[in-house]
């Protein structure tokens, strides 16, 4: 309404005019006395009454100053700078405690600031591309690749996709430009830069005719690498690149997209790739969907399309297709990954420590009002209405809270960096978690929130003081309210803290427990890396066995080297190369998916020794075992319970569906846990065997070498043979490339990478919340001891000793603690289920766990008595039964 | 019924002051402040001072604006004068009170019928 906006804007002119307004209304209220001063004088009143008279019949000056002024201007606005202006004065005049309260405030609200950054980094990043909840990244069967033939069908079949696009990456040489160079390439479809909003910024992308077999080879790069390959000269348009010993037409350059999502600099048409088994529909080769939804479509009506297709192909194609299923999620869920349950879990626990903060603040709020209850209690006689009282102290508290906020803020800037630094690679990046708006906005929406928080308790209680009684002189008893509020705050304190050590102690449990998980093989000294050879040996089936076999050789020879192998396949850790068999001594499976499926390993004869896995029966892989020979398989100990139960393996024979061949069986090797140290053991997740590589047949040579590595097992240091295995590649073939170098020590570090990130943040919030609660628990108790030094000194002149004078203050402080203890375990032992997942080893509620994190709080608490309490016993009580 | 009363007194007081204004013309506080006692015969035994109260509200809404003038007797006084959309809401409250007071009284009438 009008008339409401008009009311507004005349407030404020009249505010900002104040001093004018009034003296202007002085001097009408002047003329208006006159006036009716002439009216009694001409009715025949003498001059002094009837100025009299007619003050009277005005009205109270003041009063109506007053009231001129509350309606023309803006009181609230007034009486906040009043309040705020009153509230600095406070504070000054109470250094210490507005110190102690800030530095409390600025733990809590920084600590949840610096979690919500990473938060804000990981969960709610923004995506460079638009609406990207409309993006989807598709796979089979939750994470396998999708073959080409099946995408080709797709993209026939489905109704929901605007676009739809199949990408998968692999690594090639640069030769052509400078000194050969490894590049990520990834082959898409020409729809892939459209889904993802890239637009060339030279030249331009894929055509769908470029996208087939046999079409003009042709590639586009990033930026990045045209400037640091080719000058960023705009001529790099129509010129050849050389690939992998092939030529490409370069048409497009395209900006760079952050590392984490989709990192290449080359980009190839996925259609062009000549590999002949690309197009059998067994086999997915690593390669994902992306697809953009069309607009008015839902996710789940694009889910239910696919797997409605799904259903069709698997009618069509009953041998390779059976029980198909894909899976689509949102490009944001896909790459955030199973991280979001940690950090949700994390933002929770420091939450706690806030509360912890909060009642400490509140806790100091209240003791201080003990001694303000005069104040309060003649500014409510002095006509202060009760709510007036309690917005001003309101007031204060927030005015403490945003100073915290502020130095919070200040420690979460140098917090998140810490949090940065200490974070699994990958995970953050610095840029991802600067200070931005939103941050801010948090900051200090959460500073106000926590303001009220801790302070509506206590500045309801100074409300409801009591005028008589305080006013009158030496009113203690109304203490006991405050004291009772006092040890609530504190219990609750305890509790938390209880609840916070519970769960660290839980995860660092779980640490230690994955560690001492046998992996199956010796993980000390091997370092593995990657070679890549040259264009011509990596076509070429009989070259490569025979480059392999030369370069093991070499590397064998090495000094410090104990042995080497190549390891195509996998590795542990890394990879998850898959074949499915079944026995040749029954029938053949119907379905693929009824054949057991086993993680392969293709190694020259010296793997078992470089890994030091324990042969249980039979033999391992010799070098008799030669691509002529017979081919013979070694199975692991958990195919051997689970195939052949019961039975003699050594001697059978099984099917290899990818190799196409059937293999001997030779020998039973130990099992490792390759997918990680915290895998659940899991029959179908252990099945492992191994080839001799020499056996892969010629036409899936090229294609495995790719993915293939060599491992080396050192006397020493691994890092220190590195040097001399990167000549011995050279100096088999100097255009070979080797990359990618790591030891296994690295590998099996960097897959616990996140648990220790998990626990390292629960446990600094364990010990903040431990620190905290240990002050609370001090604060409390001193506090205690001197209202109580009263009661002391009739104790100690009545005959105690101070040592009865100390174990009360302690009985105290062990009280409060325990009964917060007891409440911590009761409410964390439901709480530590949430954490259920992230356990290893260990139950939510394990009472040893429990019982450690009680004794470890306890001990601190105690501590924390133990100063005033020895205080108390200082007493002299000749002084103390005259203090008041 | 006291917290209604005030308001509802308020309400007639600035309805009184718009129509003092609206029948004699610019007026000071005083001038209006007499000229209501009379009309409602000293029923409404109010101080003079809280007018003003009501004419702060009548003129942020814009019903009637103020300017300082002198009065008979060559003194410094402020007056205050209804404006075009003071006359309006004066008109608007008028016909309200008409309406109501004509129902009111067929309700009492129809009591006693």
């Amino acid at each position: 309404m009008s008339g409401w906006v008009s009311v507004m804007v005349s407030r404020i002119r009249g505010w900002l005019g104040m001093k004018r307004v009034d003296e202007e209304f002085a001097d009408e209220l002047g003329s208006h006395l006159e006036m009716l001063t002439e009216e009694n004088v001409r009715r025949g009143m003498a001059r002094e009454e009837a100025r009299r008279a007619a003050k009277i019949r005005l009205g109270g000056a003041e009063q109506l100053r007053e009231t001129n002024r509350e309606q023309r201007g803006l009181p609230l606005v007034e009486t906040f700078f009043q309040d705020l202006r009153f509230a600095v004065r406070g504070l000054r005049n109470n250094p210490g405690f507005a110190l102690v309260c800030i530095l409390t405030l600025a733990l809590g609200i920084g600590a949840n600031t610096a979690i919500f950054s990473v938060i804000n980094a990981v969960l709610l990043q923004q995506l460079p591309f638009p609406e990207p909840d409309r993006v989807v990244v598709i796979h089979r069967h939750e994470g396998s690749s999708i073959p080409y033939p099946e995408f080709l069908d797709l993209q026939a079949q489905t109704k929901s996709f605007e676009l739809l696009a199949l990408h998968r990456y692999d690594n090639m040489n640069l030769t052509s430009a400078g000194e050969p160079e490894r590049e990520i390439v990834r082959m898409c479809s020409p729809d892939f830069f459209a889904i993802l909003g890239i637009r060339p910024v030279l030249g331009r992308t894929f055509t769908s005719e470029e996208d087939r077999l046999g079409a003009a080879p042709v590639i586009v790069i990033s930026e990045s690498l045209w400037r640091r390959k080719f000058n960023g000269s705009p001529a790099t348009i129509g010129n050849n690149a050389t690939l992998a010993g092939q030529d490409y037409t370069i048409v497009g350059i395209v900006p760079d997209l952050p590392r984490q999502f989709v990192s290449s600099d080359v980009f190839f048409p996925i259609g062009q790739w000549a590999e002949p088994t690309f197009r059998l529909r067994g086999e997915g080769f690593g390669s994902v969907g992306l697809a953009r939804i069309k607009p008015g479509v839902t996710l789940e009506q694009a889910r239910v399309d696919l797997n409605q297709v799904a259903s069709s192909l698997a009618a069509t194609y009953p041998k390779e297709d059976t029980d198909l299923r894909f899976s689509a999620l949102t490009f944001r869920a896909s790459s955030i990954g199973g991280a979001q349950r940690p950090l949700l879990l994390l933002f929770g626990a420091v939450g706690l420590v806030l509360l912890i903060a909060c009642a400490n603040v509140a806790n100091l709020l209240l003791a201080r009002s003990t001694k303000r209850k005069r104040e309060l209690a003649i500014r409510v006689a002095m006509g202060a209405g009760r709510g007036r009282v309690i917005w001003q102290l309101l007031t204060e508290t927030s005015l403490l809270a945003l100073l915290g906020g502020a130095v919070g803020l200040v420690l979460a800037i140098w917090g998140t960096r810490a949090i940065v630094a200490a974070s699994p690679s990958g995970l953050l990046s610095a840029q991802g978690v600067e200070l931005n708006l939103r941050i801010l906005l948090f900051t200090a929406a959460l500073s106000l929130l926590t303001g009220i928080l801790f302070g509506i308790i206590p500045a309801l209680k100074a409300a409801r003081v009591d005028v008589q009684e305080t006013l009158k002189e030496g009113g203690r008893g109304a203490t006991a309210g405050h004291q009772r509020a006092q040890s609530v705050l504190v219990v609750s304190e305890v509790a938390l803290a209880l609840t916070l050590l519970a769960g660290a102690g839980l995860l660092i449990r779980s640490l230690d427990r994955v560690w001492q998980v046998n992996p199956g093989f010796d993980t000390r000294n091997i370092l593995s890396f990657v070679v890549a050879p040259s264009a011509e040996t990596a076509s070429n089936g009989p070259k490569l066995r025979e480059m392999y076999g030369r370069l093991i050789e070499r590397l064998e020879a090495l000094p410090g080297a104990d042995s080497a192998s190549v390891a195509f396949g996998n590795l542990p850790f890394t990879g998850e190369s898959d074949v499915e068999f079944w026995r040749e001594d029954r029938p053949k499976p119907e379905k693929m998916t009824d054949a057991p499926d086993a993680l392969w390993f293709a190694v020259t004869p010296d793997y078992l020794r470089v890994m030091r896995i324990p042969l249980l029966h039979g033999r391992f892989v010799t070098p008799a075992d030669s691509e002529t020979g017979q081919k013979v398989v070694v199975i692991n100990d958990a195919i051997a319970r689970k195939v052949f139960p019961n039975e003699e393996p050594v001697g059978k024979h099984i099917y290899l569906n990818f190799f196409e061949q059937s293999a001997e069986i030779v020998g039973v090797t130990g099992t490792i846990k390759d997918f990680g140290l915290d895998t659940p053991p899991d029959q179908d997740n252990e099945l492992q065997l191994y080839i001799p590589f020499r056996q892969i047949p010629d036409r899936l040579m090229a294609l495995l070498a790719k993915n293939s590595r060599v491992a080396m097992r050192s006397v020493a240091q691994p890092g220190s043979i590195a040097p001399a295995a990167r000549e011995a590649v050279r100096a088999v073939d100097s255009r070979q490339v080797m990359f990618g170098e790591t030891t296994m020590q690295e590998l099996l570090d960097g897959s616990m990478g996140f648990r220790r990130f998990s626990l390292m943040l629960l446990t600094v919030f364990a010990g903040l919340a431990l620190l905290l609660a240990s002050i609370g628990i001090y604060g409390v108790i001193s506090n205690l001891v001197s209202q109580s030094m009263h009661e002391f000194g009739v104790r100690m002149a009545l005959g105690a000793q101070r040592r009865d004078v100390l174990r009360l203050v302690l009985f105290r402080g062990a009280r409060l603690d325990l009964i917060g203890v007891a409440l911590g375990v009761a409410g964390g032992l439901p709480l530590m289920q949430l954490l259920s997942k992230q356990l290893f080893g260990v139950t939510p509620a394990d009472p040893l766990t429990f019982a450690g994190a009680a004794v470890l709080l306890s001990a601190v608490a105690l501590l924390a008595c133990f100063i005033p309490a020895h205080r108390a016993t200082r007493v002299d009580p000749l002084v103390t039964l005259r203090y008041e | 019924m006291g917290e209604g009363r005030s308001e509802i007194l308020q309400g007639t007081l600035d309805l009184m002051v718009l129509k003092t204004l609206d029948a004699m013309g610019p007026l000071h506080g005083y001038g209006i402040a007499r000229r209501i006692e009379q009309i409602s015969e000293d029923a409404l035994a109010i101080n003079q001072g809280t007018i003003y109260a009501s004419l702060v509200r009548l003129m942020q809404r814009g019903w009637i604006s103020g300017a300082w003038g002198a009065s008979e007797n060559n003194r410094k006084a402020k007056f205050y004068s209804i404006t075009k959309s003071g006359k309006k809401r004066l008109a608007a409250e008028a016909e309200s009170w008409e309406r109501i007071s004509g129902v009111i009284g067929r309700v009492l009438r129809a009591e006693r019928g």
